[in-house]
């Protein structure tokens, strides 16, 4: 592989060089500068590269001026979601809508779905709850937002909203309206309800517990997940039988059953009094016989287990 | 995969790597923006291209840029972020008649590349993903660090010229200067562009592409017209002026710089290979030619080959970014199908290198390379300003000023990097919002 | 050692503190600490190169026409110098300024202070490119080498001739100690800015900035890493053959290496470098809030750091360069050159005892 033959061969430094990158006083190379360093001599030839030095200097500082002055004025452009394909990539926008759900994850990471009425788009913010909590625009589960982040698309995760700055989720509270259970129909889906009832049912499962509660107008399942449950800490209070609550979330359908999703779980008040006789609930016989039927199901270890940890609570006090 | 989808893979493979080759050889122009082109194109026809093709394609168009781009950087000067280094040395081969061999050696380092890639499996199925966990969660200050290396390895360009302290001081800063200028400037200039959409909406996924053309393809060719340089005649050797040794010790520091390359977001293969150059004590001109073509291989290459290993998945690089949106590989067929396709891209845009590097050489000695560079910016101008429109000519044009203060004021190139790197740390760091705040960019 | 391996082993050596580890974490504060080991790690000499060296003014300047090169003429302006610390006792600085001769090309000349004969020598060599790549049939034809005799006796302590060629020369110092001239070659590096004490000083700024800002329970980590990163570049340093002024200002004298091995020793800096990242991977790992992996400290030891180590050394003894590297090519030209003009001096005081012999016989 090693070649001989083709020895580095000196140019000729003094044809190679043009008179111009010579100082006229001692001879010496003095390349672009437009002083000679060694005798001070002016080089008056150099005008061509002097004129792009102070042009790229111009165009640097003063386009950035301009750019930094268009960027400021500009403000993100508001896009339906069903507008969003593969060319958006890295586009930053804003998106208004209404959001269908929250979820939190590790110490500081919140992602929420928004729903402008012509598709659904995942926000996320890889860090900013807790400033979103300092500034109080967590949103919640029928409020209204408008969103600025930018679009991020891939094949594996779909398309979502980056939110790099947390101050730029504006949160519309929804309106939440004190409702009885027969007003929880299909023809209010979406709509935020508050509902106060009596624990009926609460059917545990391994994907969380599915209660059904009561007043005096009828019944409606309220499924809370266990991803709801981890959140709040004395989760055991709102899903004992016969306990009376107070639940805020979104009328919804699941395999054409009606439910409320709740916003919050944290949210939810248990009632200290007896208010609803349970004897006016409509079904309500029916109700406790199933309710029996699955507490006869449950598994000796998860009763076992219930029993210890009744046992061990009231040996804590 | 079915034997007609194999044959559809090779077939694309044979075709992004001659359309690639092809495309390579336009100074200034660069695979991302053909990328994004040829992007548009299936976007508008997509019986052009059978699905299952789409990642062979690309990454055959990769490979053969990666090979054969280096032939313009080095003859006619427009080089992109990751040549940015290797454009001086293979300047100076061109005026020993030597450019031909300098081609060559960057060709030989490419395939060395694709060795090292074939080789370096195990190590990115089984120790990478190790790797890659503690980087992601270390991220903002390993940037960091490459950004203060960037800065303080930096060293005057001589000793002073002057008489007095301050005089000397000042005379040997002033490159200095003129490097943390760019560095600022880029700086700014990346907190803007990843912040705003300046260019049509649907043209997002190509918003930064005006910005990287002006750094470093436009402020490249401006740089080479106002500069006198005649063409001496070119040697086309048989041979060339390396041994095994030589090119052991190229392709271990270019694998090496290439490999951080990879893995660091917004470092590139330049920067990459000359952190490697120090850290393997390499001197030679031949070992840095050689160490840059590997490290620009691995660098683009590399880092898309990342996203196709199923432990890791790693999301690097530009192709990354731009084929994220439309396809997800999941198994191991898939990495090998792409290696394949590597090897065979690889192969056929080495061996392209010999004619291509005969006629550019034959072009630049009977043309007026001054001409070639002019069409050249008339073709840049033309794809900016068809994808992106005059919002996108305007950042081109402050980026290019931007570019033009290494050039004229004698620093480093590297530094225009700041345009992606500044951003990125302060964000992975959690100050991204307090900076826009600051700037009225919120 | 180099820029580079300095600034690793800052870094390293700061990731062997647990909680700036947990600092540093995304899933802690997400804190740039372990980035100070690095910036202080290379802080020694970006204080020599980029601030000291322009306040060492020189009283001497070798700034040779590229245009009329006199070799001679530069051996006594470096002779003058040395025979002014000599006869006045004063410390003498002489700046050798590199021969530009275009864009890219200069011309090489080496420097030799030759104790045995206590004469300077300098020799003008080929022209290099900025790679230091030498163009061949490019030396002077004639008058290649200047000597000049010194009046003191003078004491070489750097141990090679020097090189200059691309960018900036050397400056060197002559003191007069005793009954000799001591030459001192980069009389402003490794000196105040390779001091412990310095380090301590520029540690304790960081630890008063960062406990205003990141409070008085953390600003204590800052100070320590960067003191880490800094002492670490002054004790690799000693490893070389210029030591350093370790406890400037008390002691302003620069102590001498203990010369294991040259401060550009490819391998030795890459063995260092891959420690450092090595060891530092290990440290992000072990001290990270949930481990990536779980080899334990010896297994790791034995099979990331030691075996690759000796595979790569095996491979640079069986493979690597045969010939003596450590010189530089510059060197090895003006060693040919030296000898050629030995072998013509020779040849002519062999004509000249000739010719007497030839005279008296014709006598």
């Amino acid at each position: 592989m090693q070649e001989k033959t083709q020895p580095t061969i000196c140019p000729d430094p003094q044809k190679a060089l043009l008179d111009e990158v010579l100082c006229p006083g001692c001879g010496k190379f003095v390349g672009a500068y437009e002083k000679c360093p060694y005798c001070g001599t002016e080089m008056k030839k150099r005008i061509s590269i002097i004129f792009f030095k102070r042009a790229a200097l111009v165009i640097a500082f003063g386009g950035l001026a301009l750019l930094w002055f268009t960027a400021v004025k500009m403000k993100p452009p508001l896009i339906h979601v069903s507008d969003i394909n593969a060319r958006y990539n890295n586009a930053v926008v804003e998106i208004k809508g209404m959001v269908e759900s929250v979820r939190t994850k590790g110490k500081d990471q919140i992602e929420f779905d928004v729903d402008d009425g012509t598709g659904s788009i995942k926000a996320q913010a890889f860090r900013g709850r807790a400033e979103m909590k300092k500034l109080g625009n967590i949103p919640r589960a029928g409020d209204q937002v408008s969103v600025i982040g930018s679009v991020q698309l891939t094949e594996k995760y779909g398309t979502s909203l980056m939110i790099n700055i947390p101050e730029k989720v504006k949160v519309t509270p929804a309106k939440c309206e004190k409702v009885t259970i027969d007003k929880v129909t299909i023809e209010n889906k979406g709509k935020l309800v508050e509902v106060t009832g009596e624990i009926v049912i609460a059917d545990k499962k391994d994907i969380g517990t599915f209660l059904t509660i009561g007043d005096t107008t009828g019944m409606v399942e309220v499924p809370l997940f266990k991803s709801d449950l981890q959140r709040v800490k004395d989760n055991d209070r709102f899903t004992t039988v016969g306990k009376e609550i107070v639940v805020i979330g979104t009328v919804d359908e699941y395999k054409g059953k009606i439910q409320i999703k709740v916003r919050d779980a944290d949210e939810i008040v248990t009632l200290p009094g007896d208010t609803i006789p349970s004897k006016n609930i409509p079904g309500y016989a029916e109700a406790a016989r199933k309710e029996k039927e699955i507490e006869s199901k449950m598994s000796p270890n998860m009763k076992n287990a219930e029993n210890i940890a009744e046992n061990q609570e009231i040996m804590a006090y | 995969m079915d034997s007609m989808a194999a044959l559809q893979i090779l077939i694309y493979t044979i075709l992004g790597t001659i359309i690639g080759g092809i495309l390579s050889m336009v100074p200034a122009l660069h695979i991302f923006n053909v990328s994004g082109i040829a992007l548009l194109i299936w976007f508008r026809w997509p019986f052009l291209m059978p699905e299952v093709a789409l990642p062979a394609f690309f990454m055959a168009m990769l490979v053969a840029w990666a090979n054969i781009n280096t032939i313009p950087s080095m003859f006619i000067g427009a080089p992109d972020e990751a040549a940015v280094f290797v454009v001086l040395p293979g300047q100076k081969y061109m005026l020993q008649g030597r450019g031909y061999e300098a081609s060559i050696l960057t060709g030989v380092g490419s395939l060395g590349a694709i060795v090292m890639m074939v080789l370096l499996t195990p190590f990115l199925y089984y120790t990478l993903p190790f790797i890659k966990n503690i980087r992601s969660q270390n991220l903002a200050w390993i940037m960091l660090l490459f950004i203060i290396y960037m800065l303080m390895s930096e060293w005057p360009k001589g000793s002073g010229m002057g008489k007095t302290v301050w005089e000397r001081f000042t005379w040997a800063w002033a490159n200095l200067i003129s490097g943390l200028t760019t560095f600022a400037l880029s700086a700014f200039l990346g907190f803007i562009i990843l912040n705003r959409t300046m260019v049509p909406l649907d043209m997002s996924f190509q918003g930064i592409m005006p910005v990287f053309v002006g750094l470093f393809a436009v402020a490249g060719i401006i740089q080479n017209l106002v500069s006198h340089q005649a063409v001496p005649p070119q040697h086309e050797s048989k041979s060339i002026d390396v041994d095994y040794r030589l090119l052991g010790k190229g392709i271990f520091a270019g694998t090496i710089g290439g490999g951080l390359a990879s893995i660091i977001p917004a470092v590139t293969g330049g920067i990459g290979g000359i952190i490697a150059g120090a850290a393997t004590g390499q001197r030679d001109d031949r070992i840095f030619v050689i160490s840059q073509g590997v490290s620009k291989t691995i660098y683009y290459v590399g880092a898309f080959l990342l996203f196709f290993v199923p432990t890791l998945m790693l999301s690097r690089g530009g192709m990354t970014i731009i084929l994220k949106p439309l396809f997800t590989p999941y198994t191991n067929q898939e990495y090998f199908m792409i290696l394949s396709v590597i090897m065979i891209s690889g192969a056929l845009s080495f061996l392209m290198m010999f004619p291509l590097t005969r006629w550019t050489i034959r072009l630049i000695t009977h043309v007026d390379y001054h001409i070639i560079l002019w069409i050249a910016l008339a073709i840049v101008f033309v794809i900016v300003y068809g994808l992106t429109g005059w919002m996108g000519m305007f950042l081109m044009g402050v980026s290019t000023g931007i570019g033009l203060i290494p050039a004229f004021y004698h620093s480093r190139k590297s530094n225009c990097m700041a345009v992606l790197l500044v951003w990125m740390v302060l964000s992975q760091g959690g100050h991204g919002p307090a900076i826009l705040k600051f700037f009225r960019l919120d | 050692m180099k820029g580079l391996t300095h600034f690793l082993s800052g870094v390293a050596l700061g990731s062997f503190i647990p909680a700036a580890v947990r600092m540093a974490n995304s899933t802690g504060e997400n804190s740039y600490i372990l980035a100070l080991g690095g910036l202080f790690g290379i802080m020694p000499d970006t204080l020599d190169f980029k601030v000291g060296q322009f306040f060492s003014g020189a009283d001497y300047d070798v700034d040779a026409d590229p245009n009329r090169l006199d070799p001679q003429k530069m051996a006594e302006q470096i002779g003058r110098a040395m025979d002014d610390a000599w006869e006045t006792g004063r410390y003498v600085k002489i700046q050798l300024y590199p021969i530009r001769i275009s864009v890219d090309l200069w011309r090489q000349y080496v420097v030799k202070f030759d104790g045995e004969k206590n004469e300077i020598v300098v020799i003008i060599n080929e022209i290099v490119n900025t790679s230091q790549a030498s163009y061949v049939g490019s030396a002077p034809k004639t008058n290649r080498v200047g000597r000049c005799r010194v009046k003191g006796k003078m004491l070489e302590t750097h141990g090679k001739p020097s090189v200059v060629d691309i960018m900036s020369g050397p400056q060197f110092g002559f003191i007069k100690k005793g009954g000799v001239v001591e030459v001192e070659f980069l009389p402003w590096h490794r000196t105040w800015s390779h001091s412990f004490v310095l380090g301590f000083i520029l540690s304790a700024a960081v630890w008063l900035i960062a406990s205003l800002i990141a409070g008085w329970d953390k600003g204590w980590l800052y100070g320590l890493v960067s003191f880490l990163g800094y002492s670490i570049h002054i004790t690799e340093d000693l490893t070389g053959h210029m030591g350093g002024s370790l406890l400037w200002p008390f002691q302003k004298d620069r102590t001498n290496g203990l010369c294991l091995f040259k401060a550009s020793a490819a391998h030795a800096n890459f063995s260092v470098d891959y420690l450092a990242v090595t060891v530092l991977l290990f440290n992000l790992n072990r001290f990270a809030p949930k481990p990536f992996f779980t080899l334990g400290t010896w297994e790791y030891l034995l099979y990331v750091i030691a075996i690759p180590l000796i595979i790569y050394g095996l491979i640079g003894k069986f493979f690597g360069e045969k010939k003596d590297v450590d010189k530089k090519e510059g060197e090895i030209s003006a060693e040919k050159a030296l000898a050629s003009q030995q072998q013509s001096s020779n040849e002519e005081m062999l004509y000249d005892a000739e010719d007497a012999v030839v005279g008296d016989v014709q006598r």
